[in-house]
């Protein structure tokens, strides 16, 4: 499984292949900061919304406020379901 | 007596060159600009200045005088806009008439509804789009057309269909938090709108827009 550090990573590639500068990216920015427009942080969402088809959909990214809290949701939607005994 | 429901306003952001921020913005309004992130504030400064304008031009209409200071901008938790009249005419309350605002790469306009009907402006740059984003923005019915069209025209069309939606949206007070896919336009009837037929609020609109300085698509949605 992956770790969190790993899927934050992942997210900030994603975000520097939609916008040119990523020195920008910072845990706490939200995709609101770093997209110049509306149709820039639509193409971000769909890009998380296609990367993580399963463990995200549109409607949860586009309410996610930070970078962080991307990586957590993805972190946590992948972690296993402990089996009960 | 003024009968038009509508006001547009429209500018670049060579009035800027002219209009100092502290000029029209409250103090409160100074703080909130300096938060902006630093590439945004242009375009944030020049959305605060036409909205008031719209507001102050159909105050004027109506006999009453305010100053651009007089009006407070702000957001509302949906991130629409709203104002304050920091002044309280008589008989003009904060928020009496909804307003809707977009910026886009040096131009900006703002719209308000004097009838009270929920409103939503779009202005967006003719641009070219990617088959993917094109794809992930339009209904299956909206993209096949997309596709049968020649690349200027299919930019052109793409940008008046995606302004149509952010425009519903602002109106609907969802803004993109709602997928623009779930909004779909007849084609063969361009200027009727509807929602999806499955859907509750399932409603025919009549969107209208304008070609803006030969590059520019600025839209308006009333509900």
């Amino acid at each position: 499984m992956k770790s969190y550090e790993e899927i934050y990573q992942e997210v900030t590639t994603i975000i520097t292949q939609k916008i040119s500068d990523s020195r920008k990216i910072q845990p706490n920015s939200s995709l609101y900061e770093l997209t110049t427009d509306s149709i820039q942080l639509f193409e971000l969402v769909i890009a998380f919304e296609r990367h993580y088809r399963m463990e995200a959909s549109y409607d949860d990214i586009i309410n996610i406020a930070t970078v962080a809290d991307i990586a957590r949701l993805i972190h946590t939607k992948l972690a296993p379901v402990p089996i009960k005994p | 007596m003024i009968t038009e429901p509508e006001r547009l306003i429209v500018q670049t952001s060579d009035v800027l060159k002219k209009t100092l921020a502290s000029e029209f913005l409250t103090k409160t309004e100074l703080v909130r600009y300096a938060r902006v992130p630093l590439q945004k504030q242009p375009d944030w400064l020049l959305g605060r200045l036409v909205a008031k304008q719209t507001i102050t031009s159909a105050l004027a209409d109506r006999g009453v005088t305010v100053t651009l200071t007089d009006i407070e901008m702000y957001s509302e938790p949906s991130g629409a806009p709203a104002y304050h009249l920091l002044t309280k005419p008589s008989g003009y309350s904060d928020n009496a008439w909804p307003i809707s605002l977009s910026h886009c790469t040096g131009v900006a306009a703002a719209c308000l509804r004097s009838d009270q009907k929920p409103v939503g402006i779009d202005i967006e740059q003719i641009r070219t789009w990617s088959m993917e984003t094109l794809k992930a923005f339009t209904t299956p019915r909206e993209y096949q057309h997309l596709r049968t069209l020649p690349p200027t025209e299919q930019n052109h069309l793409a940008t008046v269909l995606w302004t149509i939606k952010e425009a519903t949206l602002k109106a609907l007070k969802t803004g993109l938090r709602r997928h623009p896919n779930t909004i779909e336009t007849i084609l063969d009837q361009p200027e009727i709108m509807l929602y999806r037929p499955d859907e509750e609020r399932s409603a025919v609109l009549k969107p209208r827009w304008l070609l803006y300085n030969q590059n520019y698509i600025i839209t308006v949605v009333t509900l």
